[in-house]
């Protein structure tokens, strides 16, 4: 009888803690990928060419005789339990600098976001 | 004669302490209630923007020295890129943000048809900056925390 109590008391206690419970996951932009940009080569690629393989950029710097297209994409990730939240947001960046003939003359990549984590646990690091 | 009284004092006694202890475990239940209730109120979010950047991450940069090869290799893409003069202006964006907030009204949801806001929080949006400029080549001039928050913790004091 006391053991039927206390199972009772554990799945109540279980589906109330669950019933607090929640995941989310939200986009901002399409996920780069890597062989697009491994393909994209100084010197020889054009500003079209870019664009045609990328798409339109989220933004052009102007930085003197160069331009810069800039390409970036979010990715977020919240845990949340009753009282208790986390959430994560990374960015991916794609810079890609042309020459004054609108020639590829850099391209500075990364990726935060294949580290971003599921996380409940507000405390600590 | 002698054993009767005994066996009265020692039931009498028995059901003291049987009284005590069921007294004790309501008053545990009762603390534990309220401090379950009190939790409830509380609310403990954590907000992580990008890899938060210290001062010793960026200790490596050297004025007239290092490149932005350099430092998209330790610390990646900038989040914003900038002219300025010939150069560029790279900015770094992340935040550790800690939110705590009371809310005394929630006690009284468990048996007000209405649940008043009375809170108390804080909590931080902004996101904090590290600045690096380049020249033409692509060399360090300056770099700088543009703007940096004071290590956050979770305090709903709002004054």
């Amino acid at each position: 009888m006391k053991n039927t109590a206390r199972t009772i008391l554990l799945i109540l206690v279980s589906a109330s803690l669950l019933n607090g419970c929640a995941f989310f996951r939200g986009h901002f932009g399409e996920e780069f990928d890597d062989a697009k940009i491994t393909a994209i080569k100084k010197g020889a690629t054009t500003r079209a060419e870019v664009a045609a393989v990328l798409g339109a950029p989220d933004e052009i710097v102007h930085a003197g005789e160069r331009d810069i297209f800039h390409y970036r994409r979010f990715d977020s990730k919240m845990g949340f339990l009753v009282v208790i939240s986390r959430f994560n947001i990374k960015g991916d960046h794609v810079y890609v600098f042309f020459n004054r003939e609108g020639v590829v003359e850099d391209v500075v990549y990364g990726k935060r976001t294949n580290r971003l984590e599921f996380q409940v646990w507000p405390f600590g690091d | 004669m002698a054993s009767a009284p005994t066996a009265s004092n020692s039931r009498s006694g028995r059901s003291v302490i049987d009284r005590r202890l069921r007294t004790e475990r309501v008053l545990a239940g009762l603390c534990l209630l309220a401090a379950l209730l009190s939790l409830a109120s509380c609310q403990w979010r954590r907000l992580t923007v990008n890899d938060p950047i210290q001062p010793s991450d960026v200790a490596f940069i050297q004025a007239g020295q290092t490149t932005m090869g350099d430092i998209v290799a330790k610390l990646g893409p900038p989040d914003e890129m900038a002219a300025r003069g010939g150069g560029l202006v790279m900015r770094y964006r992340f935040r550790d943000g800690k939110y705590f907030k009371i809310d005394a009204g929630r006690l009284l949801a468990f048996w007000s048809p209405v649940t008043p806001e009375m809170s108390l929080a804080r909590g931080q949006m902004e996101t904090d900056v590290f600045q690096v400029v380049v020249d033409v080549s692509g060399i360090v001039r300056e770099h700088a925390f543009a703007w940096q928050s004071p290590a956050g913790q979770f305090n709903p004091w709002p004054f």
